[in-house]
């Protein structure tokens, strides 16, 4: 589904990551761990787009992801460490953006899910006074509402309280059953290590699985 | 897709008016400056005035405007979407287009208060004026998205805009002149010719180069 | 393009080495020439400029700085479409040098003008181009060293690169329309005389000797320091 090729960036001309590939099949969750610098988010920001390498392919469906047509990106979602929100849109007005530009709807139920990742009460708030767990936990949002195959995700447990944990833990199985991948960067979380399918490290600036 | 992005781009300018009033209350301040140190000036020399402080304000609307971007990576999310950052250019070419323009409209006669000039607009001049914003928007969204990532883009984003905009200055100049002065259309037509084609190559421009220089 | 031992230096390499000694002994023998000859160089009023020697230079220098901001952009344009970074470093290098040679123009184009006109300073169409151009690429080097890494300063430095290139012809015509008087450049009309045509083709030789020479020290150099960085 999603096939990474020969990828390879640097900083400086000090490699960072060089000839990493991966092959994501449906309804795989991938577990990639390693040092603070080895890579891991650079490596996730590739594959969503926002950064450039220096080489290599990243396609998913055989489409490749680092063309000018970017339309092939319907398929990825990216949580990032930033929550990437407007702080002037409210809570509604940056979810409903987020779905119109990947071409989507707000579901019927949106109020439903809002009450589910604990942010009814800040739906008409603007977004500039959340705490870093609601940023969390908006970025769960997106991942619940939008459609997508595979999804990225950055230290999403960072800043969540337990019971967001268990909402993720819950939601990412759910998404593995529906036969959705993901690929969660993550420092040894012993609950996920359970539901992986696989697990890497970067380790001397490829991927090595454990 | 277009429309979504400029209405967002305007919602978030709208709600808090900060580029508008920061680039409305610079301009005065400049105008009055100007205005104090230099006494019964011509009118050619106030069209002068006029344009060199749209170009001072636009440098500081633009690093206002990236920066509702750069507050907590919202720029990332539409990169990583699938949106053509084409459109994304466009979206905000024409937002910070809108923003110029409301800006000049009130600009235009706290500039004729402070300059004691009597100025008649037409067509000509006003078509000109909208085509050099149209060059300063595209030009500064270009410089924009360059130094984006920077953390010095306050800094970088004038020493870059006014080289490029050098030209067109003096182009709108020359070509506001004629149009004041009744001059025949042959005399500044060079000049029309000028401004357009500028605005023209550096959108067309803008458009293919976004999609490289906005990525990190 | 061969990896570099550490240890190696510019004259190592046999063209290299060719090309130092050629831009050394011509750019040498070009001073003697100039110093030593006695051509002058009559202007339109028919009588002979004694600022002849700024010509030898200025023109030469002219030559260089607009092939090199020219070759930025063609550069900058291939790097765009390949991605390869030797395309980037030569970029980099001619608008290095074009700078160099901009700067240069500028201050041998005041010294001429305070002796042709009085002033250091008149808006004569060339010379404010060049200035116009070297500001641009003073933004240009602004970027490489405030824009962020040098993997992401390389795209938006060849953008600035391109743009500029393309802009030329729209900065040297608004700005030889802009001045209602045409304040014409010291060499038109002009014509050497006692050999002083052959002394400048050897000038403009020897110039160009001297900018493939700075071209590839540079090239060399930033070789090197990428092999050091890695």
């Amino acid at each position: 589904m999603l096939v990474i090729n020969n990828l390879k960036k640097s900083f400086n001309f000090n490699p960072i990551l060089s000839d990493v590939s991966l092959n994501v099949n449906e309804g795989e969750v991938i577990q990639i761990s390693g040092f603070n610098g080895s890579g891991k988010s650079t490596l996730l920001k590739i594959i969503a787009g926002v950064l450039r390498p220096e080489g290599g392919e990243v396609s998913i469906f055989n489409r490749n992801l680092l063309s000018r047509d970017c339309s092939s990106k319907e398929h990825i979602i990216y949580w990032a460490h930033q929550p990437m929100i407007y702080p002037n849109l409210t809570t509604y007005e940056n979810i409903e953006f987020f779905l119109k530009i990947r071409n989507q709807t707000i579901p019927q139920d949106i109020d439903l899910i809002l009450d589910e990742v604990n942010l009814l009460h800040l739906k008409d708030t603007q977004c500039d006074k959340f705490s870093q767990g609601m940023f969390q936990r908006f970025n769960l949002l997106r991942f619940i509402v939008s459609n997508w195959s595979v999804g990225l995700m950055d230290e999403p447990f960072s800043g969540l309280d337990i019971d967001g944990e268990g909402l993720l833990l819950k939601k990412i199985e759910y998404w593995k059953h529906k036969n959705r991948s993901l690929i969660i960067v993550s420092h040894n979380n012993d609950r996920l290590k359970k539901i992986c399918s696989h697990n890497y490290q970067i380790k001397n600036k490829s991927l090595v699985k454990i | 897709m277009l429309s979504t992005l400029l209405l967002k781009e305007l919602k978030l300018e709208f709600r808090t008016k900060e580029t508008v009033l920061s680039m409305l209350l610079l301009g005065t301040v400049l105008s009055f400056l100007f205005s104090i140190s230099i006494e019964n000036l011509k009118q050619e020399f106030v069209v002068i005035y006029f344009w060199i402080i749209i170009f001072m304000i636009s440098s500081l609307g633009l690093y206002r405007s990236y920066q509702n971007e750069k507050n907590l990576d919202s720029f990332n999310m539409m990169i990583s979407s699938p949106v053509d950052p084409s459109i994304i250019f466009i979206s905000k070419v024409v937002s910070f287009f809108i923003q110029i323009f409301i800006v000049e409209l009130f600009l235009f006669p706290i500039i004729v208060l402070f300059f004691k000039v009597n100025f008649e607009i037409s067509y000509g001049v006003f078509f000109l004026t909208l085509a050099t914003n149209w060059y300063i928007s595209a030009l500064g969204n270009i410089i924009g998205g360059m130094t984006l990532r920077s953390n010095r883009n306050e800094m970088i984003i004038p020493i870059l805009l006014f080289p490029f905009s050098a030209p067109i200055l003096l182009a709108i100049i020359r070509a506001t002149t004629g149009v004041i002065n009744n001059y025949s259309f042959y005399d500044f037509s060079n000049w029309v010719f000028i401004i357009i084609a500028s605005a023209i190559v550096i959108f067309i421009l803008g458009i293919w180069a976004y999609y490289d220089i906005i990525k990190e | 393009m061969t990896s570099l031992k550490n240890r190696e230096t510019f004259l190592d390499n046999r063209f290299n080495n060719l090309i130092f000694w050629l831009a050394i002994s011509f750019s040498f023998i070009n001073i003697l020439l100039i110093v030593t000859s006695s051509s002058s160089l009559i202007d339109l009023y028919g009588k002979e400029n004694y600022a002849r020697w700024i010509f030898y230079y200025h023109v030469p220098i002219a030559w260089n700085a607009g092939l090199c901001f020219i070759l930025a952009g063609i550069n900058s344009f291939l790097y765009i479409k390949t991605n390869k970074i030797k395309y980037d470093f030569k970029a980099l290098s001619f608008a290095e040098l074009g700078t160099l040679f901009g700067i240069l123009i500028l201050i041998t184009g005041s010294l001429w003008a305070k002796s042709e006109w009085g002033v250091y300073w008149s808006w004569e169409a060339r010379l404010t181009t060049t200035l116009i151009l070297v500001l641009i690429y003073f933004g240009y080097f602004m970027i490489q060293k405030y824009g962020g890494a040098y993997e992401k300063t390389s795209i938006n430095r060849a953008y600035i690169s391109l743009m500029s290139t393309i802009m030329i012809p729209i900065i040297y015509y608004s700005v030889q329309f802009f001045k209602d008087e045409f304040q014409s450049h010291p060499s038109n009309g002009s014509y050497f005389v006692y050999g002083g045509l052959q002394i400048f083709f050897f000038s403009l030789l020897s110039f160009s000797l001297l900018l493939i020479f700075l071209h590839k020290y540079r090239i060399f150099y930033l070789n090197k320091k990428k092999e050091f960085l890695k």
